[in-house]
């Protein structure tokens, strides 16, 4: 008997003895599982379950109890407490000085929950797809809406998993006295990332062509993009500039990731479908950046002699 | 119907293959390679191609000479078409004052078919099928010839085409023959032209009302597959400061309440101020340029439906986007790759597979624009080369765009582009607005007259008023269905009667 035979055997045992186990439990009375049980029936991600003020995508973003509408029972509600600055994971009874700077325009700090970036969520939903199947829960032919609710919660949890996965790594920014010539310094460094990284001048994907013919392009912005988070963290913020530095910082960590998953699509497809939506997100974001960048020029007074400056200058004069 | 079956039937049962082997074939095909290499002399300019993204002088080369070799070759076989009339009308018993009329009547049938069967030979993916390109028609060499120019709003450039030959011929027979009386009968068609010239109306009288002002900002984008943020950051600040300037131009017009500003084709000024603003916030610049209403015309390349199209996106400044137009007439080989072109590079070029080229598709909708009391038709670039195009729904004035961006400088295609403008105008009575990249940008007026022109050496903003015309030319009316009917008449009473004295 070869050794595929025995396992393929093997695979029919565990399959029977799952059988007669199910068989039993009609007569006993006792139902196994249903995936809504655990699941417990949810509302879409747009939507505010627990009506504390951060939708369900929120709370997933700031790893918050989605369910719950004051995570850390400090009697503040979590949409109130990220509204004006503080953690709504820390009890706190939101005296000054208690609000930390780096959620405001950061992400939230990892936690123990924040899964890792090669997290395959295609095996994962898949998983639960079949282990739904497997305990009888996920059948389209059944007449109740376990079914739905069963794929809901599945989609749910892996918009869950992908929204802990966009968490950029824990950065010290080296933060500098906000000096006249600090900042000169700072925004002739910061031209270069956005005018070679950011704006993406150079992006050439053929967008009439299929998608999955095009994984070179997606490794390679991946990787410009990661050599240039590195650039960004790396160099000096005058204080004042620094909720900005932070903001471009994550959007350009934003785009090597999701490049990074749309450049890995044969090994998880369904992270990079969703990556390819995040990245038109971020990229939605990026004119806004740019003109608080150029709101923060004017406000400081400053004058640079660069040719995105005087263009920004230019377009957002009016 | 029964009449033109007749003819074609005609025509097959002579067994027209067999005019490679006649003399009169290659003496007018060879004296439609020497034209003709003349005509297209500017794909050299094209040389070494990198602008395709194709790697390698020597590739370039031997790609540039095949598509050389096969547009000459291609446009001199209806010349060699055409010697074989020639030869036949020689040997057979017409008199030497018909025989023009038949050889005219055949060189407009021949080039007719020319213009239809460059789209044929260059069939492709973005192929715009029909009787459109007319580049090297004989009639474009007289745009600087006011006499003979003004006759194309009555029968158009297969009228001049037609009158052409008729002189030419004529007077070739004339001197064969050593009959020199028939000269002085071919003295009809100069007087003609002087006749047209006295009677026909004039263009409509410069009015200062209902003028419109017109900013026509010409820019220097060198085609590239890549450009540098740099470059891309340099090229809209300029864009920007002439937009800034058209508007301020428009809005110290005293010539109505808004005003048109052109970008020449390859301008992409929307694409590069999407990097920078969102939707509303484009919206709300545009609305800010001026206190006037303001169209702008812009250009770019745009992804749609599996497909890239080449749309010109008109910008109203107080509404955003009043209408697009999507290209019809593309280039082969610089906007799609006709089949027998991607067979040659299978073969010569395995990089150039690799350049990510992407063929441009044609659109599908009316190149005529109704804004408000606006009427034009837009010609992008080589849709200049089809009067039928141009002539569609009797615009009020004609709004062309073009890019001589991939020709590193050269300045043949520009001319002869430029003479086809003033043709385009004059057969319509209209006024025609130009905006180019690498080229000289222009506003022509409906007599063909030039009246501004930018010095086609930088980023240039040209300014001025047009007269929106809403008469028409008989050109306008009726296209070259006029000419081309009585050239087919000729040719096949010619024909029958050649038939009839055989069986005779």
């Amino acid at each position: 008997m070869t050794k595929q035979v025995k396992v393929f055997l093997v695979f029919l045992a565990v399959l029977a003895v799952f059988s007669v186990l199910s068989f039993f439990d009609i007569f006993t009375g006792v139902k196994s599982a249903k995936l809504h049980d655990f699941a417990i029936p949810l509302l879409p991600i747009e939507q505010d379950a627990d009506q504390d003020g951060l939708s369900n995508k929120d709370e997933s973003y700031w790893n918050t109890d989605f369910q719950n509408p004051d995570t850390d029972g400090d009697g503040f509600l979590d949409g109130e407490e990220v509204v004006s600055g503080f953690d709504p994971r820390v009890p706190s009874d939101h005296s000054m000085g208690d609000n930390i700077e780096s959620t405001v325009y950061g992400a939230p700090k990892n936690l123990a929950d924040t899964i890792s970036i090669d997290e395959n969520l295609s095996e994962n939903a898949l998983a639960a797809m079949i282990a739904g199947v497997a305990a009888g829960d996920l059948r389209p032919d059944v007449n109740d809406d376990a079914f739905d609710k069963g794929v809901e919660a599945i989609s749910l949890t892996t918009f869950d998993n992908f929204s802990k996965m966009q968490s950029p790594p824990e950065t010290t920014y080296n933060v500098i006295e906000p000096s006249k010539e600090n900042q000169l310094a700072y925004l002739n460094s910061l031209a270069d990332i956005i005018k070679k990284d950011l704006l993406g001048f150079s992006q050439v994907l053929n967008t009439s062509a299929p998608i999955n013919g095009q994984f070179q392009f997606f490794a390679a912005k991946s990787e410009q993009f990661k050599i240039a988070h590195s650039k960004i963290t790396s160099i000096n913020v005058p204080r004042n500039w620094l909720e900005i530095h932070k903001a471009i910082s994550n959007a350009i960590y934003g785009l090597y990731l999701n490049y990074h998953f749309i450049g890995n699509y044969e090994n998880d497809v369904l992270k990079a479908t969703i990556a390819l939506g995040q990245l038109s997100s971020i990229n939605a974001e990026i004119p806004g950046l740019l003109k608080t960048v150029q709101a923060k020029i004017l406000e400081e007074k400053l004058e640079i002699d660069d040719s995105l400056y005087r263009v920004m200058d230019l377009i957002y004069k009016q | 119907m029964e009449y033109i079956a007749e003819l074609f039937k005609h025509i097959v049962q002579s067994r027209p293959w067999h005019a490679l082997k006649t003399l009169g074939f290659w003496i007018g095909f060879m004296a439609g390679i020497l034209y003709f290499s003349y005509i297209f002399w500017w794909l050299w300019n094209l040389y070494p191609l990198d602008s395709f993204g194709l790697p390698g002088k020597t590739a370039g080369l031997v790609l540039i000479s095949l598509i050389f070799v096969m547009a000459v070759a291609e446009m001199a076989f209806f010349w060699g078409l055409f010697g074989v009339l020639c030869q036949k009308i020689s040997a057979a018993r017409i008199s030497s004052r018909t025989a023009p009329f038949i050889l005219a009547s055949g060189f407009v049938l021949a080039e007719y078919l020319r213009s239809f069967f460059f789209g044929v030979f260059n069939l492709g993916a973005g192929t715009f099928l029909g009787a459109h390109w007319t580049l090297g028609n004989i009639a474009y060499q007289f745009s600087d010839f006011s006499y003979i120019l003004r006759t194309s709003s009555i029968w158009g450039i297969y009228g001049i085409s037609f009158l052409a030959a008729y002189l030419i011929s004529g007077i070739a027979l004339s001197l064969i023959k050593k009959n020199y009386k028939n000269l002085l009968i071919l003295l009809w068609v100069p007087a003609l032209l002087i006749g047209i010239n006295l009677l026909a109306p004039r263009s409509p009288d410069i009015r200062q009302e209902g003028r419109i002002p017109i900013a026509i900002v010409q820019t220097q984008i060198p085609s590239k597959v890549f450009y540098t943020a740099d470059e891309t950051i340099d090229s809209l600040t300029t864009k920007l400061e002439l937009l800034e300037k058209s508007a301020e131009f428009i809005d110290s017009s005293e010539n109505g309440r808004r005003g048109l500003i052109i970008f020449p084709e390859g301008s992409q000024l929307l694409t590069d101020l999407f990097k920078f603003l969102d939707e509303e916030s484009v919206e709300k610049y545009f609305n800010e340029l001026s206190e006037k209403e303001i169209l702008v015309l812009d250009q770019i390349r745009f992804p749609e439906e599996n497909s890239l199209k080449s749309k010109i996106v008109l910008v109203n400044s107080k509404t955003g986007i009043a209408a697009t137009y999507d290209k019809k007439l593309l280039v082969p080989g610089g906007e799609f790759r006709p089949y027998l072109m991607r067979a040659l590079l299978y073969v010569f070029s395995p990089s150039f597979r690799r350049s990510g080229f992407i063929d441009v598709m044609p659109g599908s909708d009316s190149n005529f624009i109704k804004f408000d009391d606006y009427k034009f038709v837009i010609a992008v670039c080589s849709e200049l080369l089809s009067p039928s195009l141009i002539r569609n729904h009797n615009p009020d004035f004609i709004v062309g765009t073009n890019n001589f961006g991939l020709f590193n400088g050269g300045r043949l295609l520009e001319r002869q582009m430029r003479s086809i403008s003033v043709f385009r105008a004059v057969e319509n009575g209209k006024y025609l607005v130009n905006s180019s990249n690498f080229g000289k940008s222009y506003i022509i007026n409906p007599d063909g007259i030039v009246e501004q022109m930018a010095s086609g050496a930088d980023y240039e903003l040209l300014t001025g008023t047009i007269v929106p015309n809403q008469g028409r030319t008989w050109y306008n009316y009726l296209g070259d269905w006029p000419i081309l009917l009585l050239s087919l008449v000729i040719f096949g009473l010619a024909i029958r009667k050649n038939r009839n004295d055989k069986t005779g």
